[in-house]
């Protein structure tokens, strides 16, 4: 009896002892397949509606010079004002956006650059030289981004002012504030702010900071275009020089 | 029978009307922009929910039939009117009736991969009807019948001391949870010292730690009182930090005081909720462990356990409440008996911040043993005892 009990005892000891190399093991390769840089893709050949999905949700066509992003509709933002336009679902404000993208925003703002994107702020950069001090406030600079938005059963590739309503009838221009520091120690998500911003990878240079906050202007997404809450869109960015 | 089909309609009874009242609020808090960028207030209905079921439980386990709001006809109708006009309004007036009800609800059930926002109005439209009905049963019922509940821990049994004791830490519970789960901020910051104690990350711990500044050391401080309460972490990697980052004087004293806090307040709390609760804390296993220990040790049981590393710090400061030893005993025997790890853990923390990794894989295989030690126990004593009568 006392034999089968030390072997009980030994049996438990190496399977205690195995769980913890395991989950050692297991939190190891976790983390290094986040940090894998698999999500930008460029396949040669390859239309880009099968090569942009939730699994691979940046796309870069570096000929046509346009990076396309997988997102899917919030439905509460159709019908609730808000300042996010686009942003990662894991990010701290990731259900807070009109549209929910499934890639870090780094790498976003990575492949904007690899269009030849310049952003107002670059990595390791002066965030202080991001903005424009005008009249009303502080507006983001940096190249001018064209954001077009499509779906499976979309009659037309929308203007992003096609599907995003600002309630002072403002037309929303998008500018590549980069921010990629910003992002990288506070990972809000944020792809596209409704009003410039000093975290968003991209944000609206026709609203000055705080404009959302001080109660200026809403924006919501426009329920009458975009389709219902989850579906697939595919947004398309490109830098107007 | 009967009984079982009385319990079940009231607990959806109470779970019904407590989600039409997290179900307003939360569409309510949702109209302010500047809260909503800040805070997903959908989770309040999840909140409400354990609500229900909280004061479903105090009515059925503990007889306080007071928190039984879903039997009063009164009560129940102006409570559920009035939460079902504040949503149909809001929603309708401002053209969100057939998304927000629905996208608020399957958020807060955490039904987003599950469910789209046309199945989740399918479901509300199915179970609002079915709820109301239920609810308006219940009312009916518990008029024709009082049920006489048999309890062993009755409410008005409790001193209001524990009474107080109990709603508190039902409310902090609650609280925690509610802004966890709706504040990406917040959530992300205890998501990250988990992971780095968990890890036991000390650089990393510290960096963290450094990232509040001047506030460094009351983060510290909180996140040990905090681990004390609720959260199994292991505390000397938070012990080890401020070795590192405050040298290890100071170091100790932070770590020592703040340890003395989570202890205090664990062992008022314990006192508050009572043995029948703090065993279900710790388990009656823990505790009846802790009672052979009291009885062999006397006052010196305290002094003894936190001499030893792997007794666990915050049950002994929960069963110390539930016995008599008295508060002053119990402060001196935690506060000499924690003083030579604290120092140790300080110390090294300062001067050989990577033996923390090999102290973490001690502290987890000998806790491991042990826990493999006290499952199997009773067993090989009781094959023991069996065998000596099988030769004798």
């Amino acid at each position: 009896m006392k034999k089968k009990s030390a072997h009980i005892f030994k049996f438990l000891i190496l399977a205690a002892l195995a769980m913890v190399v395991l989950s050692a093991c297991s939190s190891k390769s976790t983390s290094d397949s986040k940090d894998s840089p698999t999500n930008t893709e460029n396949k040669e050949g390859q239309n880009a509606e099968q090569v942009v999905t939730k699994e691979h949700p940046i796309y870069i066509d570096k000929e046509k010079k346009v990076v396309k992003v997988y997102a899917t509709v919030n439905g509460k933002y159709l019908v609730t004002p808000t300042r996010h336009g686009l942003n990662w679902v894991e990010g701290k404000y990731g259900n807070q956006s009109v549209l929910s993208a499934y890639a870090n925003p780094l790498k976003f703002n990575e492949a904007l650059k690899e269009i030849d994107g310049t952003p107002a702020v670059e990595k390791g950069g002066d965030a202080s030289k991001e903005f424009e001090e005008k009249d009303g406030g502080k507006y983001i600079l940096g190249d001018q981004v064209l954001v077009t938005v499509t779906w499976a059963d979309a009659k037309k590739e929308y203007d992003i002012n096609d599907v995003m309503v600002d309630s002072t009838g403002k037309k929303i221009v998008y500018r590549f504030g980069g921010n990629y520091d910003v992002q990288a120690a506070k990972m809000t998500g944020c792809y596209m702010c409704f009003d410039s911003c000093p975290a968003g990878i991209t944000s609206n240079s026709n609203q000055p900071v705080g404009t959302f906050d001080g109660g200026h202007a809403e924006f919501h997404g426009n329920a009458k275009v975009l389709p219902k809450d989850g579906t697939p869109v595919i947004l398309t960015y490109s830098i107007e020089k | 029978m009967t009984n079982i089909i009385r319990a079940f309609i009231q607990l959806v009874a109470a779970v019904f009307l407590f989600f039409l009242i997290g179900l307003a609020i939360a569409i309510l808090l949702i109209q302010n922009s500047w809260l909503d960028m800040r805070f997903d207030s959908e989770y309040m209905v999840t909140i409400s929910l354990l609500t229900g079921l909280w004061f479903y439980f105090l009515t059925t386990f503990m007889n306080a039939k007071k928190f039984a709001i879903w039997e009063s006809a009164r009560i129940s109708v102006v409570i559920s009117i009035l939460c079902m006009a504040v949503t149909a309004v809001i929603t309708i007036t401002g053209g969100s009736f057939s998304i927000l009800p629905s996208y608020v609800v399957r958020k807060s059930l955490f039904l987003e991969e599950m469910l789209t926002l046309d199945g989740m109005n399918i479901l509300l439209i199915i179970l609002i009807p079915i709820g109301i009905a239920i609810m308006a049963f219940a009312v009916w019922s518990s008029k024709k019948t009082k049920t006489k509940t048999a309890s062993k821990t009755g409410w008005n049994q409790l001193s209001r001391f524990q009474k107080f004791g109990m709603m508190s830490l039902y409310g902090l519970i609650a609280l925690f949870l509610l802004v966890y789960l709706g504040q990406g901020d917040i959530r992300d910051l205890f998501n990250q010292a988990s992971g780095y104690l968990k890890d036991a990350d000390v650089e990393g711990f510290r960096d963290y730690l450094l990232s509040f500044g001047p506030l460094a050391a009351v983060v510290s401080g909180l996140l040990m009182v905090f681990q004390a309460i609720i959260a199994p972490l292991p505390a000397f990697v938070i012990t080890f930090t401020n070795g590192l980052l405050f040298g290890w004087v100071w170091g100790a004293v932070l770590s020592w005081s703040s340890a003395m806090a989570g202890a205090v307040l664990c062992f008022y709390l314990a006192k508050m909720l009572g043995r029948p609760v703090v065993e279900k804390m710790v388990t009656k296993k823990a505790l009846n462990w802790w009672d052979q220990f009291f009885e062999k040790y006397g006052k010196h049981a305290v002094f003894i356990a936190r001499l030893v590393p792997i007794v666990s710090f915050d049950l002994v400061s929960y069963a110390a409440g539930v016995t008599s030893i008295s508060f002053w005993q119990f402060f001196w025997a935690t506060g000499i008996g924690q003083l030579p790890a604290t120092i140790l853990y300080s110390y090294l923390g300062q001067n050989a911040t990577s033996t923390v990794k090999i102290l973490f894989f001690i502290f987890t295989i000998v806790i491991a043993l042990a826990v493999i030690g006290m499952i199997l126990r009773p067993k090989l004593q009781a094959r023991g005892k069996g065998k000596q009568g099988a030769n004798g």
